[in-house]
């Protein structure tokens, strides 16, 4: 924006005062990485309790603001001179961004291994809160150099918590991680260079922009978008742009897989359903494309993850087709926001109660590789039977909410199919519904192996009352899983409540 | 015509970068491919900029672009270093632990 007078500069300055208020989680979360580095640098040991507190602080103030702070983000707000645009789904998100995200911070302070590793000094936490802004400016931004700064926020982030723990394993995946995402985030960069110069706007939810599509040649746009596409795909973790997935997932503290899993996925998904009316406008063509992606996506998450000997491979492959089956959800039009945002929260309960379930088994019976499971059923049968729940609910049976979360898409998408007649939504029901019983067979396989496997592994009392206390929060996590699938409505209702409308 | 110019150097420059990307094999050549790839899409942004109504735009993204693929540089050579710790190497073949 050319500034002309003084006078235009006051009132610039204003309106961004005036912004600031709808900001203030943003403004928490960095003012909490300030803390975290100044309390490591002024203190010398014995740092993990204040740093722990800190981070969990932060996290607990940005929960309370967003949801007393509801009513003011009723109404979609432009901030920043359009750069930033809150509106209730994005703070819906930022809840389960932030809910997440403490969480996750619960989780590492129940292992002594991840203990040490995230609050011995301030990296961990650092890069945690670094991430979570990342994904708050990412559903924010409506300014293409906002989603560039975002999505490089969530990367680096991402690849310091792969890289920090150490171990040899762990370098090489957090080396590979940045390459490969350091390549698609320059393609996606060129994509939207194209994108600048064929509409001579950054601000994509502008007329200004929409018109320019309009007016741009389809071939060159539709090059563009597809490779701004890439960048948005490798976040999301989703096909064809998985191949990070798995190694890093097999390396990475558990902890920090779960908020992989669930925190940047969400927001690369909602990021793709925000610029996914640009694509309506470019090429018509939007449904095809996200059926092809959809459609890979299940057929090779669920394959892949077939074949895996190992707990945290599998729930990898397990989050790729998952994000296969989010993708499309973007297909029902009208319907999109509630079943989206349903899924959304089912997923990240039950990926991170899925993640928690694994921790115990890998940190107290050191379990990682299915023939380590074999026969842990019998010694410890409660835990057994929470994580025999949170697979059902990942495969979407009943009586879990993975059910309804499954059943809404699917019933979405053929209500879908049969208004508008597009013969590749029913291509994608069918192929979530065959993928559906192809994930039976190895989200089983670790439930059958703890129930019908024998076992030579000693169990001693100090085992077994540690896990104990585990299975208590362990519970506190799966049970809204079987909430929401009794009183589904009740979640639909809270969603329908938020204004969902632009 | 300038601008046909720039827009062809830089697409060559994309290009140059992407197959360095993905060629070589020293985690360092790679990272220079994807700096190749950053800047063919910093002179795009600052090729169209000059035509922008609201100015500058392109070129206060490039700056963006310029420091953020810095910061990523730090943490890929910390990384490069790290790997280097273990596996005197920087080799992306003959780093291969993880099963594929």
């Amino acid at each position: 924006m050319r500034l002309q007078s003084g006078k235009q500069l006051m009132e610039t300055l204003n309106g961004i005062q005036e912004n600031l208020v709808y900001l203030l989680p943003e403004m928490v979360l960095v003012l909490g990485i300030i803390f975290l580095i100044a309390f490591d640098l002024v203190f010398d040991r014995k740092k993990s309790v204040g740093l722990a507190a800190i981070a969990f602080f932060t996290l607990v103030f940005v929960v309370f603001w967003l949801v007393f702070s509801f009513p003011i983000q009723q109404q979609p707000v432009q901030l920043m001179n359009g750069l930033l645009q809150t509106s209730p789904q994005t703070a819906v998100l930022k809840l389960i961004f932030t809910v997440s995200g403490v969480v996750i911070l619960f989780m590492a302070s129940r292992s002594e291994v991840f203990k040490k590793l995230f609050f011995q000094s301030s990296e961990v936490p650092i890069a945690v809160l670094g991430l979570l802004l990342g994904v708050f400016l990412m559903t924010m931004s409506i300014h293409w150099l906002m989603v560039y700064i975002a999505i490089e926020l969530v990367s680096i982030s991402s690849y310091l918590l792969v890289g920090l723990s150490p171990g040899k394993k762990n370098a090489e995946a957090g080396m590979k991680y940045l390459l490969y995402g350091g390549a698609a985030s320059a393609v996606m960069l060129f994509g939207m260079s194209w994108l600048y110069g064929l509409t001579g706007t950054l601000h994509f939810y502008s007329d200004t922009f929409l018109a320019g599509i309009q007016a741009a040649d389809p071939l060159v746009m539709a090059t563009a978008f597809i490779l701004l596409l890439f960048g948005v795909l490798f976040k999301l973790g989703a096909f064809p742009m998985h191949t990070w997935a798995p190694d890093v997932y097999e390396v990475a503290p558990i902890p920090i897989v779960a908020l992989f899993a669930v925190v940047p996925k969400v927001a690369a998904l909602f990021l793709l359903w925000q610029i996914s009316d640009i694509d309506r406008a470019i090429t018509g063509a939007w449904e095809q494309w996200v059926s092809v992606l959809a459609i890979g996506g299940m057929i090779l998450g669920n394959f892949g993850a077939i074949w895996q000997r190992n707990a945290k491979r599998m729930l990898a492959y397990s989050s790729i087709a998952h994000a296969a089956f989010l993708l499309s959800a973007l297909l029902l039009g009208e319907l999109a926001y509630q079943v989206l945002f349903f899924y959304v929260m089912v997923y990240a309960l039950m990926t991170l109660a899925a993640f928690f379930l694994i921790q115990i088994f890998e940190q107290r019976l050191n379990a990682l590789r299915f023939e380590s499971f074999h026969g842990l059923g019998k010694p410890f049968p409660y835990l057994s039977i929470l994580l025999l729940v949170v697979m059902l609910a990942l495969i979407g049976l009943p009586p879990t909410a993975g059910f309804n979360a499954k059943f809404y898409l699917f019933a979405g998408l053929w209500n879908t199919y049969e208004s508008s007649g597009q013969e590749v939504v029913l291509w994608v029901l069918i192929s979530g519904v065959a993928n559906t019983v192809v994930a039976l067979f190895y989200y089983l396989k670790l439930p059958y192996l703890l129930f019908f496997k024998t076992t030579s592994v000693e169990v001693n009392k100090v085992m077994v009352n540690k896990v104990k206390r585990d299975c208590l929060f362990g519970t506190l996590i799966v049970i809204p899983l079987l909430l929401i699938f009794f009183r589904s409505d009740a979640l639909v209702d809270l969603l329908n409540n938020v204004n969902f409308t632009f | 015509m300038q601008l046909d110019a720039l827009l062809i150097l830089a697409v060559v420059m994309f290009c140059a970068g992407l197959m360095v990307a993905i060629t070589r094999k020293n985690a360092i050549m790679v990272l220079i491919g994807i700096e190749l790839m950053l800047n063919a899409a910093n002179l795009n942004l600052v090729a169209f900029s000059r035509f922008d109504p609201q100015a500058l735009q392109g070129q206060i993204f490039t700056l963006f672009v310029i420091t953020v693929a810095v910061a990523e540089a730090v943490v890929a050579l910390a990384l490069a270093f790290k790997v280097y710790h273990y596996f005197q190497t920087v080799d992306l073949d003959k780093i291969s632990t993880l099963k594929k």
